[in-house]
This record gives structure tokens, sequence and C-alpha cells, in this order.
């Protein structure tokens, strides 16, 4: 999974904006999203992106999988991530 | 004639109704014309795919017309009926067909009103009705000067933010006119008139020093807190006239400028009564 070639993104006060240079689309993401998309970025699976999660907020590691795979293909659906 | 319109010289064939002024001089950004927007089918080329370079972008005006720029001749043609008073069309030139070339050209826009007290300037964001125009309006008539009604153009620096003056009217009910102001000079525009400010009119580009999302009609006055990065973000964002040009490092750098501006300059909510102008503390809002 890797960002799409159109998206510009950056970084404000902690939360990621992208843009859509496609279709001039403008995204904004809360503090969690912010985090799962700089995972994605740096290049790490969904599996490891929910470890980290699980760990940091002590939640169940399934639930937190489920979350990231469920936030992903939102991402995709947008066109803002790929496969 | 040469105009000075949101900071530029633009030159038009068409009278735009307000003063032209000694400033606007150097190379005109954009030429208005009026002319032919649609091109006929023999104009067009055998695969009936649109060049952009050649055909330019075109902006519809439901029911007043379509206006068309051409990038390579820096050329904004406007085409609407014959029989369209010159008020409207001018209202449409300045206030729809000029901020829609700028635009694509990759300048910011946005949707917004700003005054200023000379040295600096305050912007107020907001969808339509929230009373940017009223906001705008209360400050003149008290003691600051207006930079723009509906469309203010800023300039992203890396370290600040200036805002550019549009042009010098207002746009209002001609019965809020009536109860604000005796000696303007007015004429119609649509369901609304057209208010002549050049007197209280600031004509040089000032700091940015706040920016406020107006939320109108509530009971309370107020300033709320500094919106977060994404949500001060989006209040720029969604508030910005977006052209997509062809051009991919042109929105490549819109987007870092917006990035910068939400990072320069924070947004607060401002919740305002507009009923029977209740009061507002205009030095808070340039202090915050």
């Amino acid at each position: 999974m890797q960002v799409s070639r159109d998206i510009l993104s950056k970084t404000l006060s902690g939360e990621e904006v992208l843009m859509d240079l496609a279709n001039g689309n403008y995204y904004g993401l809360n503090e969690t999203g912010t985090r799962i998309w700089q995972a994605v970025k740096a290049g790490r699976t969904e599996a490891q992106i929910a470890e980290d999660l699980a760990a940091d907020y002590g939640i169940n590691a399934n639930e937190a999988l489920a979350d990231v795979r469920e936030f992903c293909a939102l991402l995709q659906s947008e066109n803002l991530l790929q496969p | 004639m040469r105009y000075r319109l949101f900071g530029l010289t633009l030159e038009s064939e068409i009278a735009l109704g307000i003063s032209p002024r000694p400033a606007a001089q150097g190379v005109p950004r954009i030429r208005i014309e009026r002319g032919r927007v649609l091109p006929t089918a023999r104009e067009l080329p055998r695969t009936l795919e649109i060049h952009p370079q050649s055909y330019g972008a075109c902006l519809s005006l439901p029911g007043f017309g379509f206006a068309r720029f051409v990038e390579r001749t820096r050329c904004l043609k406007i085409d609407t009926p014959a029989q369209m008073n010159s008020e409207d069309r001018q209202s449409v030139i300045l206030s729809q067909a000029v901020p829609f070339a700028l635009s694509y050209l990759g300048e910011i826009l946005l949707h917004a009103s700003a005054i200023t007290d000379g040295h600096r300037a305050v912007i107020f964001l907001g969808p339509k009705g929230q009373g940017k125009s009223t906001l705008a309006a209360r400050a003149v008539s008290d003691r600051f000067q207006l930079l723009s009604d509906d469309t203010v153009r800023v300039d992203v620096r890396s370290r600040q933010v200036r805002v550019h003056p549009a042009f010098p009217e207002i746009r209002m009910f001609a019965r809020d006119v009536r109860a604000r102001w005796t000696n303007v000079r007015t004429r119609g525009a649509f369901s609304k008139v057209r208010v002549d400010l050049s007197s209280r009119f600031c004509e040089h580009a000032v700091p940015l020093r706040a920016a406020y999302l107006v939320r109108g009609g509530r009971r309370r006055a107020g300033i709320g807190g500094v919106l977060s990065g994404a949500a001060a973000f989006a209040a720029w964002a969604s508030n910005t006239l977006v052209c997509v040009s062809p051009s991919r490092s042109r929105e490549t750098s819109r987007f870092r400028r917006l990035s910068r501006l939400a990072d320069l300059c924070a947004v607060r909510p401002l919740d305002v009564v507009h009923k029977r102008d209740a009061a507002l503390n205009w030095s808070e809002l340039f202090e915050v």
C-alpha cells in the first residue's frame, strides 16, 4: 500500500492535510488518521500500524487492525492510497 | 482603460464603472474584451478535444452568459446577452469573471471580506449569508477602511501574508444602505446595489493580522478559540476559489501556499449579532 502519485500532503499543528491534484479536492485527517497516514508513507503494513496503535492506546490488537483496515479502505476509495 | 483590481493592473475595453486609477501602470495581467466565448464547430479540432492552451477555460454564468480566459494571450473574453444592462454586466465581470481568471493563473482568491486600520488587515471568511459584507460595512461605517467586500486576493510569502485591495465597492440591499449612509453613490447590481466607497477604500496592500470564520444570526456575540491545524486549513481551503488549472506545478504551489497560510494565520470562529448593529469590539478583532 502506498500514497497515490497525485497526492500532496503537509502536517499542520500535528494534523495532516491532503490535496488530490487530479481533482483539486482537499482532505484533513485527525490525530489518529494522521498517524496512520504517516505510517503508510513510512512503508509500514496495516498489521504493523495496528500493533503500534494497540500498544500506544492500550486497545485490543484485532480491534485496532479492523479500524486501520477500515480507514485505509476509505483512503483507497478516495484514491488517496493505492494497493 | 486600465484599472487596478485585486492589486493587479488590468486592461478592459468594457467600462467597469469604477474609476481607472492613476496607479494602474505596467503590463496588464489580464485584458478584458467583448467576444464570442464558445468556439464554433469549425474552430474545434477534428478530434473534438478542447485544448486549454488554445481555447482557454470557460466559465458559465447561468442566465448571464459566459467568460473565457486564454492564458497564452491573457485575454478574458466576456460574452453576455446584448440586452443585459451594463450595471449587471460590470457586476458579473468584477465579482465572477476576473476572480475566475486570476484563480486560473494560480492566485489565491478567498470568498471573504476584508477591512483594515491602514496598517493591518482582518479577514472575514464564511459561507454566503453569514454577514461578511455586513461586517465590512459596519467596520467602514466606523473608522476602518475597506479592502474587499466579497473576494480577497492574498499573497502568501515565507513569513507574511499580505491582503490586496480588490475594488472600492460593497454590495448590499438598498434598504441597508439607506439605513447606514446617506452620502454614498449607488448603482444597481441584480437584487442588491453597488455602493461606491472610494473615499473609505485602502489602496495599498497590508499585512494580515487576523482571520475569522463568521457565524451570523447568533444570540450572543463573541470570538471562539483557535481552530486546529486541519480545521484551520479547511476554513481557508473551503473559502478559496478553485479553478483547477492545467498546470500541475501551479496547483502544487497553491496547496503549499494555502498550508503556509494556515500555518501563519490562525482562524477563529466569530459569532455575530447584526441586528441593530449590536456592539462589536473592533480593537479586539485586531489584537487577538
